[in-house]
């Protein structure tokens, strides 16, 4: 079924800026605060936990080798980079597909690819489909939840938390058509992202300069960490 | 108030007048308008510097008093200040005859972004969002068998700690690495390799030799030899 889809909301991530400091993944983890807790006494109990639930992850991917010389001495030709990525609300949602209850949809509005969570019955089928690791279970309310646009702040004229968190002004988010007049189309994706021919992801990539092609040579560094 | 405390009468940009409006601008920002210059008062200004002789120096008279004058250690390798910089092999470093046998890796400690030094380590999202395992080169990992995310124990004669390892090509072989910081949390009912409870906290500190550095009298975190099994 073609939607009629008035806009389409996208990222942009400059993978040449980041530092890999995490400040997006804490600050929207920080965001889901009496958002999947709504009823949490955070002034007397503080925050949850939220084990697992990362909206945004930040992927360090690396790679290069180390040879000695004859003196003893080493060379090398090790490099690492890395890619914050949240959901990248793609215009050919495999979760939204793979989703058995239509819990899981495609806003007509603006593109936002949204977790309704009354209809969720924790299947996580949408996890295991989508390439990115988008889907992230809450296992203590046994739902699926995800990177959710940031709706709420864009109703009131704001960026999501994760743009306006970046020290590196690495991220951005707008309509795609206001990227692609900004950024135009970018570099392409790189490693570890997996080809946008799956999902048509609504990224725009500018890559680092050690930017390795999808399934490139190197490795995903920190796999704990995602 | 900031804005009227007379230190910040200058500052630009300048200070608001509440923290309601210092909530309203958000983010603050500045663009210098010329280049700073380092030390411009004497390269340009033809003032002194703070040094005896008033000037840059190579051959630093003050270090070489104090090399003079402070009481050292002689029998612990390295305790000593020069008055020209330069290399000083001292004891767990990487000549150090005594204890490359039994302690092959050189640790270095770091500065993880999932804490400042020790504060925050109780954060359980920061704990969650930065990893604490210690960094080992593709090269030592092969020969111990050791894969992403084993637990290992990682010792010298001053302690044990067990932690998750992270094979990494970002770390030099025979080198080794571990973001300070780590609280220490000692299993008492079980006793490392080096004779000591086994620190399960991951603390560097329980790694690291209680010898003040020569000059700053700092803690030698990054000055430690250590040996890695498999958990």
């Amino acid at each position: 079924m073609k939607m009629t889809q008035q806009t389409q909301y996208g990222f942009y991530f400059d993978s040449s800026k980041c530092t890999g400091c995490k400040t997006c993944h804490i600050a929207c983890k920080d965001r889901m605060t009496g958002l999947v807790r709504a009823k949490d006494d955070v002034m007397n109990n503080g925050v949850a936990n939220l084990p697992g639930i990362i909206w945004r992850r930040v992927y360090e991917y690396g790679g290069g080798n180390w040879s000695q010389n004859v003196d003893g001495s080493f060379e090398q030709n090790v490099f690492a980079y890395y890619m914050s990525i949240g959901c990248n609300h793609c215009s050919e949602p495999v979760c939204v597909k793979a989703c058995p209850t239509g819990a899981m949809h495609k806003r007509r509005e603006d593109g936002l690819v949204q977790v309704a969570t009354e209809l969720c019955i924790g299947c996580e089928s949408c996890a295991r489909a989508c390439p990115y690791d988008a889907p992230q279970l809450d296992i203590e309310r046994k739902v699926m939840t995800k990177c959710d646009g940031c709706s709420d702040r864009l109703a009131e004229g704001k960026k999501p938390i994760c743009v306006d968190s970046c020290p590196l002004r690495a991220l951005d988010f707008d309509t795609m058509d206001n990227l692609r007049a900004k950024y135009g189309e970018g570099d392409g994706h790189i490693a570890p992202l997996p080809s946008p021919s799956i999902t048509s992801p609504n990224l725009i990539i500018k890559a680092n300069r050690n930017g390795q092609p999808v399934g490139g040579s190197g490795q995903l560094l920190n796999p704990a960490e995602v | 108030m900031t804005s009227t405390n007379s230190a910040n009468t200058n500052a630009q940009p300048t200070f608001p007048n509440s923290y309601a409006e210092a909530q309203k601008i958000g983010v603050f920002r500045a663009f210098s308008k010329t280049p700073v210059l380092a030390l411009d008062s004497y390269i340009n200004g033809g003032k002194a510097v703070s040094t005896p002789s008033g000037k840059i120096e190579i051959y630093s008279l003050s270090m070489a008093q104090k090399g003079k004058d402070w009481i050292f250690n002689p029998n612990v390798k390295g305790d000593y200040i020069t008055a020209i910089p330069m290399y000083q092999p001292t004891w767990d470093g990487y000549e150090d005859e005594d204890t490359k046998d039994d302690y092959p890796l050189q640790l270095a400690g770091y500065h993880t972004k999932g804490r400042t030094h020790s504060s925050y380590h109780n954060v359980p999202w920061l704990r969650e969002a930065a990893e604490d395992a210690v960094w080992m080169n593709p090269t030592d990992a092969l020969g111990r068998g050791l894969r992403s995310g084993d637990k290992v124990q990682m010792w010298n004669e001053r302690g044990t700690v067990e932690l998750p390892v992270r094979i990494t090509p970002r770390v030099a072989p025979g080198v080794v690495a571990l973001g300070q910081g780590a609280w220490y949390q000692p299993d008492i009912a079980r006793i490392g390799r080096s004779g000591h409870p086994i620190d399960v906290g991951g603390c560097i500190n329980t790694l690291t030799r209680y010898q003040p550095s020569p000059l700053a009298k700092g803690n030698p975190q990054h000055t430690n030899r250590v040996q890695i099994v498999k958990a």
